[in-house]
């Protein structure tokens, strides 16, 4: 130290920096417990293939293809970036056209762009678009449906000894699709004077418009109903036809299980209900229908497991956020605690009745309690007492030894039902419902909080630390495991829902293809719906 | 600011590190992860005692790589802890070294208050920082004494001819030969304007801090503290109440704990600062690594200004302390007893399948090895006694009988069945040395085969499992690989003249999705997915992601991103290694200890360890029950060729 002038100093070789704390993302992080996957990613695409959450509505397959065709006639440059600019503004007109329609009050896909604009609007509506991505709601929840049923064929698919360079209509079928379509429109002013250019449009070309487009307005045009399902329910050449079978079960059991059960066309409950009381019921496992009934009471069993370990999930978070010390837990320490306060001595309400808990009891005399005051009553009420319970945990426990015990009647199913098959489905993270099921029947020796911390370990900790990993550099831990301490951060949600399991879908597009209909305000599967329901499970 | 956690990533060949604490999960799964995952020395170095509680902390199933993959070893130091954070990467053409005071894992790594300075060099030149780390490196494995360890290490030294730069000038440092504290003054010098401060760790007594007032004489004095720093504010207190000159006590705003070590000497203008690994306790600062820790830090200069501002964390400011707030500082940390355990340094598997340990004190009471997780142990019968510089005596070892089933990590128990030492990574030396291969040649299963091997059907079934089903789910690959349109008429209004038909078989599987539903339905995979379910919990067989598709694309890609030539495989090479990678990945999934977890009892797998025989496969209900009594002995080809494709199978298998 020497030098004393203060131009004579600079920062030498190794000088010192800090970490970057921007570096890793706090997010929310979804799917904590790598559950919902299993569905998503696993079981939904076997079940309802080429059907996404959010490909509801019947008429849009149609109207997509209208615009490809459309597209494609009038030579406009074939690059994605203007295809893309040319499909979200027909999006937004034609969401403007669904508001606008007077009977019905359905929601486009871009509702929350095109509304207050519409809103806004006096007696014309300005240009604009209403969904914020490269290729509008036709890229993120159409393109995908049309390109498994054949009917597009997208950016980079082989014609001849070329490659397209946007996505074409590929069908024949497409193309029939996509014209009666335009022969509904065609007259309209809209079509004739604003389907291109830059003109704002008046609201009563809009509105003339709505009365032809709408997606209500599909029972008024046959040949494009037919054809649309055909599209989603008949053989194609050059298609898979195992997809085209596997969506004709999904739409077949759903309509069969509304002419059951009349509410499952409006309400997931319901249809879960329905399953599992089709399963209870079921004759035998062979056949379209054992098939159907085993791989959906499978998926909603799934759904069960899944609520039972979000409750735990929920209370075994709160008492680490609660508890924790200074560093962080040793591991056994926090173990210790799950066994010591989520399973307190005492008694509680659950549904009908109330049941004696200690944390020395055997798990099997607990089961004893839960099977007693849960007899006759089926999983999705005993789902309703789980969630209402006081102890989730509890609560969670009681509701998978009730699964435990109804999944008992598809014991013997065969490997190749349709059970197995979907029960059998695991996660990278995570056992599917046989493989839980099976070593949760392996715990029923041991005291309860023995079970329950085998469950907190196993199917909590872990699987949300490996989960959480995976999804570095984003740091989505609700805890983790710093070296040999267990730590807990924050406040972020402890909430996960269900995945989509379809059930929207199924219902929109089996009610706009005609196939069920609410007499005043009771569904009712029509004629054709008993036609497929034959087809199917013939 | 510095991002450590991005310095992993492929391309490098060398990963050396060493640490105090290690985070395995997060280590293995997504550091790691981001390495090479063939052609890759990876070696980490750590304290053998928070190995111990890392590695008792972690469900061993989870661990795939470790000791197959990658070294993680524990080093005992007698007189206090092996304590430094040093990074090196690196490969033929040049590296990186990062020394500074964060851990291996994510809080040391991405997320703490860590400090890092960075060094690099190329492959004519080094930073003299390298040099010098690799000679403390050497000095310090001459004491060890780890056979396996000295192994890689050479290797490390074929692979990175850079590494022997010139020392000279360097600003790492180490307490090897000298304290820390001497090299600091001995910059610095003595009677200067200020010392700062900052560590997370004190001595009981601040004796360290109070030697560096003794030795710097500074006129005044800052300490910095982030939030649960162990310092005892009553003697914090007294020594600011027996001191001759301003001594200012700091806490950074937000609260939150900063493991960042950094002192500064200033005089006028300019001055020089220490940082790194040493708390400031006696065991790190002031003592050479034969009384004390094993240091490593970074001694530099710069302008009195920008020392000041090291002082300040990114985002953190630092407000003073009055008199009642440090008072209320604390130490909350209490002696750590001597660990009478027996010291277990290393396990490695040997060829035959028994298993050779090295532990110390050397005992002649009868021991037996311990897998954890399995029950079964196995007995140490053959034993000799050697020396060992750092240590004094180690005693080696060899269990007589042989592993059955595969293990991460084990432990040494007594006759009663209880531990008596610490957990150490079970070493597959075969395994590791195939891992620093290339990929083409970097697997067991090759040697299983040769051209003749291939019979075509079955080689027609594995491609189509290759083409569709992922059999390692959790490190399935995740990356995209963007495909160009080549040939497409962008934007060519011509294109629309020529519009043909559009043959939708085609059509590849990106463009048309995928359909899940083939899995049971098909022989194959019915089969073997019936095996899964009997077997496993996880993984499940599914349809290779669509990122994971174009994986053979991948490899060409990787090898493009090294700076090599795409290659040019031939159809038999490329069959050869679907061979490979279809068995491999199944090997490697039904041999996954992460699968055991989940039922102990019921889901054990013998793996035929003769590679040769690539087609056997055993399930085995219990540990102790003959397979053959099960009638649960698959021969995979079968499996995999269904009914019909028998006897080409079985002709296969003959000749493998």
């Amino acid at each position: 130290l020497a030098a004393d002038d203060a131009a004579t100093w600079s920062m030498a070789v190794g000088w010192p920096e800090w970490l970057d704390p921007r570096a890793s993302r706090v997010k929310d992080g979804r799917d904590p417990l790598a559950l919902e996957t299993i569905t998503t990613d696993r079981i939904v695409p076997i079940l309802v293939p080429g059907i996404l959450a959010l490909s509801t509505r019947a008429r849009y397959l149609s109207f997509h293809l209208f615009l490809l065709d459309e597209y494609a006639r009038r030579k406009l440059p074939p690059d994605p970036v203007t295809l893309g600019n040319f499909i979200r503004r027909r999006e937004f007109e034609f969401a403007a056209a669904v508001l606008l329609c007077e009977r019905c009050k359905s929601r486009p896909v871009g509702v929350r762009e095109t509304e207050p604009k519409l809103r806004a609007a006096g007696s014309v509506l300005e240009r604009g678009e209403s969904v914020d991505s490269s290729a509008g709601g036709y890229g993120l929840y159409y393109r995908s449906p049309l390109t498994d049923l054949g009917l597009v064929a997208i950016q980079g698919s082989q014609m001849g000894d070329r490659i397209t360079p946007i996505d074409l209509i590929a069908s024949e079928r497409g193309r029939q699709m996509a014209s009666t379509f335009r022969e509904q429109i065609v007259s309209t002013e809209y079509y004739r004077n604003y389907f291109m250019g830059n003109d704002a449009i008046p609201l009563v070309v809009l509105r003339d418009y709505s009365e032809k487009c709408c997606l209500c307005r599909l029972d008024e045009s046959q040949n494009e109903r037919q054809l649309l399902y055909s599209a989603l329910l008949e053989p194609q050449d050059g298609l898979d036809d195992r997809q085209v079978e596997a969506r004709g079960r999904a739409f077949g059991m759903f309509l069969r299980l509304v002419d059951m059960h009349p509410l499952v066309a409006r309400s997931q409950s319901e249809f879960r209900r329905a399953t599992w009381t089709a399963l209870a019921n079921l004759k035998e496992w062979e056949g379209s229908w054992g098939r159907a009934v085993g791989q959906w009471a499978a998926l909603h069993g799934k759904e069960y497991l899944q609520e039972a370990l979000r409750l735990i999930w929920a209370q075994v978070n709160n008492l680490g956020r609660q508890a924790m010390p200074r560093g962080g837990f040793p591991l056994q320490t926090y173990m210790d605690l799950v066994g010591e306060r989520l399973i307190l001595e005492g008694e509680c309400d659950f549904g009908l009745g109330s049941i004696i808990h200690s944390r020395a009891m055997r798990t099997a005399e607990f089961a004893d309690q839960v099977l007693t005051i849960g007899k006759g009553t089926d999983l999705e009420d005993i789902l309703t007492w789980a969630h209402k319970c006081k102890s989730p945990a509890l609560g969670g426990i009681s509701l998978l030894i009730l699964l435990h015990d109804r999944a008992q009647v598809a014991k013997n199913a065969p490997v190749g039902s349709g059970w197995r098959q979907i029960a059998g489905i695991n996660g990278a993270y995570q056992p599917g419902l046989l493989s839980f099921l099976q070593r949760f029947e392996q715990q029923f020796d041991r005291r309860v909080d023995d079970l329950l911390q085998w469950m907190v370990r196993s199917r909590i900790l872990r699987p949300h630390d490996q989960i959480a990993t995976a999804k570095l550099p984003d740091f989505t831990f609700r805890f983790r495991l710093e070296g040999s301490r267990l730590r807990f951060y924050g406040n972020a949600g402890l909430f996960f829902p269900l995945a989509d399991s379809r059930h929207g879908a199924l219902s929109e597009l089996s009610a706009d293809l005609g196939l069920w209909e609410s007499l005043g305000e009771v569904p009712r599967v029509t004629t054709l719906g008993h036609d497929l329901i034959k087809t199917v499970f013939a | 600011m510095i991002t450590p956690y991005e310095r992993f990533k492929r391309g490098w060949t060398v990963f050396w590190g060493t640490t105090y604490t290690c985070e395995v999960a997060p280590v293995e799964e997504y550091l790691l992860s981001k390495l090479s995952e063939t052609n890759l020395s990876a070696t980490l170095l750590a304290d053998l005692t928070c190995v111990d509680e890392a590695l008792a902390a972690v469900e061993p199933g989870r661990l795939r790589r470790l000791g197959k993959d990658y070294v993680l070893r524990p080093v005992p130091w007698r007189s206090g802890v092996f304590h430094p954070k040093t990074y090196l990467f690196g490969n033929q053409h040049g590296g990186v070294l990062l020394v500074g005071s964060g851990n291996a894992g994510l809080s040391g790594l991405m997320r703490g208050r860590e400090l890092f300075s960075e060094f690099t060099a190329t492959s004519t030149s080094a930073a003299p920082e390298i040099g010098a780390w690799a000679r403390w490196m050497e000095q310090f494995l001459h004491v060890q004494g780890d056979p396996l360890i000295a192994g890689r290490w050479a290797e490390l030294l074929a692979r990175l001819p850079w590494l022997r730069a010139s020392q000279e000038g360097s600003a790492f440092v180490t307490n090897w030969e000298v304290p820390l504290v001497d090299q600091l003054i001995n910059a610095g010098g003595s009677a200067v304007d200020e010392l700062h401060v900052s560590a997370p760790f004190f001595d009981p007594d601040v004796a360290a801090l109070e030697f560096l007032l003794e030795a710097a004489r500074p006129r005044l004095v800052h300490v910095f503290v982030g939030q649960d720093a162990e310092i005892d504010g009553a003697k914090l207190t007294d020594l600011i109440d027996g001191a001759a000159i301003p001594i200012k006590i700091f806490s950074f705003q937000p609260e939150h704990f900063v493991r960042g070590k950094l002192y500064a000497l200033i005089r006028g203008h300019g001055g020089v600062v220490l940082h790194g690994s040493p708390n400031c306790s006696r065991s790190a600062l002031l003592r050479k690594a034969d009384k004390g820790n094993v240091e490593a830090a970074v001694l530099t200069s710069g302008p009195a200004e920008r020392l000041r501002d090291l002082f300040a964390p990114p985002g953190m400011s630092s407000s003073e302390l009055g008199p009642a707030a440090v008072r209320k500082l604390t130490f909350s940390l209490s002696a750590s007893g001597d660990d009478e355990r027996c010291k277990l340094l290393r396990a490695e598997l040997q060829p035959e399948g028994n298993l050779s340990v090295a532990f110390f004190p050397p005992s002649q009471d009868e021991l037996w090895v311990q897998p954890v997780g399995i029950d079964k142990s196995l007995r140490l019968t053959q034993r000799q006694v050697i020396a060992a510089p750092s240590i004094g005596t180690v005693m080696l070892g060899l269990t007589q009988d042989t592993l059955t089933h595969d293990t991460v990590m084990v432990v040494l128990v007594n006759q009663a069945g209880e531990p008596i030492s610490n957990r150490v990574a079970l070493d597959d030396p075969r395994g590791l040395q195939l891992a620093l291969r290339p990929a083409e040649t970097g697997t067991v299963a090759d040697k299983g085969f040769d051209d003749s091997d291939l019979d075509p059907e079955l080689v027609e079934v594995l491609n189509d499992l290759r083409a569709r089903c992922a059999f390692d789910v959790p490190g399935a690959k995740r990356r995209t690989v963007e495909r160009a349109v080549v040939g497409a008429a962008v934007g060519d209004a011509a294109f629309w003249e020529g519009l043909g038909p559009i043959d939708l078989k085609k059509r590849t599987k990106r463009q048309v999705g995928h359909f899940y539903g083939h899995i049971d339905e098909e022989s194959i995979f019915a089969q073997l997915h019936a095996m899964l379910l009997e077997a496993p919990s996880v993984p499940t067989l599914r349809v290779i992601s669509r990122a994971a598709e174009t994986s053979e694309d991948n490899i060409e890609e990787d090898e493009e991103q090294e700076g090599r030539p795409a290659h040019s495989w031939s159809d038999q090479a490329r069959k050869r290694v679907r061979v490979r990678n279809v068995l491999h990945k199944w090997f490697r999934s039904v041999a996954d200890p992460q699968l055991r977890e989940f039922d102990p009892d019921l889901c054990l797998f013998e793996l035929p360890r003769d590679v040769a025989r690539p087609y056997q496969i055993v399930v085995r209900r219990r540990p102790n029950e003959a397979a053959r009594t099960r009638g649960s002995r698959f021969p995979l080809g079968n499996t995999l060729d269904g009914p019909g494709r028998r006897a080409q199978s079985h002709r296969a298998a003959r000749r493998s």
